[in-house]
């Protein structure tokens, strides 16, 4: 029996329509059995971070989660023995944490849905610069999951939050409003401040 | 000095969250909520007013989260949130209530523009959360119809008509000669159509205070007589602008005229009313539109029980009886289709268009 190698295993599966699609977690159990039987080790894709950091995390991973690298991987463009994926706008503690995410994701998707959302409100207890650098990584690779969860999270930061805190947490230093209009915002409705 | 450059560059990511993530945030929040956040900075300010993102908003966050209770008591008007995080209401003064002799009555709600009768002779649409206000006199129809004194429309119905980007409102006062008069204002061109000739035959047993029901791009009525269920309910096609009947279910039970009515649960037409029988309310929900097989009954052990709408748990939620006109209210920073026009001529206002 020849060695089929991994690209190979996602276009046969593929033609069985279970596709791993960014956000979207698929069943693994058949795959690994049958990568077991072929005796194909577990493919490793290269991240490489802003600060040239290398991350070496499962293939399967990150096509699970992020719709860009799996448009990589899909259309042949990334060289396994060779490429590595560079991230110029994500530094290596975003990176780290992105790659958590999706590890955890994929390896406990069996979980019940209390405990990967305890896990995730765990994972989400960062500092605001954090959080926003977490979120233009996630934006960038397009991970829809961990988007959602990110936007819901600072929703509820916005929920019922006076204006001069709001633009504490966003770091508004210039709103752009001239005096007159500040002032006539104010005026007018007061509570919000 | 490693340390210090982090920070540096941490700030610049915060400085420059781009437009389309802020936007994206902004889709997810509550339109109860964007009002205030016009205030915080211009570009929140320009990203929120954008007539296009409001209609965005409207058409993709859930319906049960922008949805509340809209109650009239006295002269006052409050709105009670039920979605499952907040059971918060807040108070707020009509657009008028600097008049003298602020009466009014509740009319109708529709994508976030509510309708009220002001005494005594003028509608007023408003969208409580832009601040937008209209008031259109109909004095003008009254001299032909010989009436006096203040007369609340006995059938009314307020809705949109998605093909001309327009909201119609109806009308119709009996006559005490048992004529009917069918009088339609269409908010964009600010002028009133008469539909009486679209009768094929009297209102009739729908001329009872009758508020419509828009669902479907049309607004439906309920006869209260129910004597027989053929050709219970009256609709009104907006963009035909053109009259037809539905039937109700066959099993419906000879029952009271009153708490009866129409209401729309889960996107679908329900007619509930009080079954004498049983001393349950029965309500009855067409599960597919004009699909006459699709009535399904759902029994409520409880009398008095008038559905208002469903929550994000497919709870139906209803109410009892009081003196409090409650109206089920979806809000939306969405403009009238004139208060668009009139934005365009200024140079683009931070602030809510002014009454006019």
């Amino acid at each position: 029996m020849t060695q089929l190698d991994r690209l190979s295993v996602y276009h046969w599966l593929n033609a069985w329509c279970i596709k791993p699609v960014g956000g979207a977690l698929v069943r693994q159990e058949p795959e690994y059995i049958l990568l077991a039987l072929m005796g194909s080790p577990l493919k490793k894709i290269m991240l490489c971070s802003s600060e040239k950091e290398i991350f070496s995390v499962e293939e399967q991973v990150m096509v699970q989660h992020s719709v860009i690298i799996n448009n990589m991987i899909e259309d042949g463009s990334y060289n396994h023995e060779e490429s590595k994926i560079p991230l110029d706008c994500v530094d290596s503690k975003t990176l780290k944490k992105v790659i958590d995410y999706c590890t955890h994701h994929t390896h406990h998707h069996n979980d019940n849905q209390e405990d990967l959302e305890a896990w995730d409100a765990q994972f989400l207890n960062v500092d605001s610069n954090g959080l926003y650098d977490l979120l233009m990584a996630a934006n960038y690779l397009e991970i829809r999951n961990l988007l959602d969860l990110i936007y819901g999270t600072i929703k509820n930061m916005i929920k019922g939050k006076k204006i001069d805190e709001i633009r504490r947490i966003f770091n508004i230093k210039d709103h752009g409003f001239t005096p007159e209009e500040e002032e006539q915002n104010r005026k007018e409705y007061p509570h919000f401040y | 000095m490693e340390t210090k450059e982090k920070n540096d560059k941490s700030k610049s990511t915060l400085e420059i969250l781009p437009p389309e993530l802020i936007q994206r945030i902004l889709l997810r929040v509550p339109v109860r909520h964007l009002a205030r956040l016009r205030c915080v900075s211009k570009l929140w300010c320009s990203l929120i007013s954008d007539p296009n993102f409001a209609e965005f908003h409207f058409h993709h966050s859930s319906a049960s989260t922008n949805s509340c209770f809209f109650i009239k008591y006295s002269s006052m008007v409050h709105f009670v949130y039920f979605d499952d995080n907040d059971a918060s209401q807040k108070e707020m003064c009509p657009p008028f209530n600097n008049e003298p002799l602020p009466n009014f009555a509740v009319l109708g709600s529709c994508r976030g523009i509510i309708v009220l009768h002001r005494h005594p002779h003028s509608f007023v649409v408003w969208n409580p959360l832009t601040g937008f206000s209209k008031r259109i006199s109909y004095s003008h129809l009254l001299p032909s119809r010989k009436y006096h004194g203040i007369r609340l429309p006995s059938l009314h119905g307020f809705g949109y008509d998605a093909s001309q980007d327009d909201y119609l409102l109806l009308v119709a006062w009996n006559h005490w000669e048992r004529q009917y008069n069918l009088d339609c204002l269409s908010l964009r061109t600010n002028s009133w159509i008469n539909l009486d000739a679209a009768l094929s035959k009297p209102l009739g047993v729908f001329d009872r205070f009758s508020c419509g029901l828009f669902l479907n791009g049309a607004i439906h009525w309920l006869s209260f007589a129910l004597t027989t269920y053929k050709d219970a309910i009256l609709i009104f096609d907006m963009k035909e602008r053109t009259f037809s009947m539905m039937s109700a279910p066959e099993q419906l039970v000879m029952i009271s005229c009153n708490f009866s009515g129409l209401a729309l649960l889960g996107g679908c037409l329900a007619l509930y009313y009080q079954n004498l029988h049983s001393c349950n309310t029965d309500i009855w929900v067409m599960k597919e539109y004009k699909v006459h097989s699709s009535w399904n009954l759902y029994q409520i052990p409880c009398k008095d029980f008038q559905p208002l709408c469903l929550s994000s748990n497919g709870d139906i939620i209803g109410r009892g009886c009081s003196w409090a006109t409650v109206t089920v209210h979806t809000e939306s920073l969405l403009p009238l289709p004139s208060d668009v026009e009139d934005k365009k001529k200024e140079e683009g206002g931070n602030r809510p268009s002014e009454s006019e």
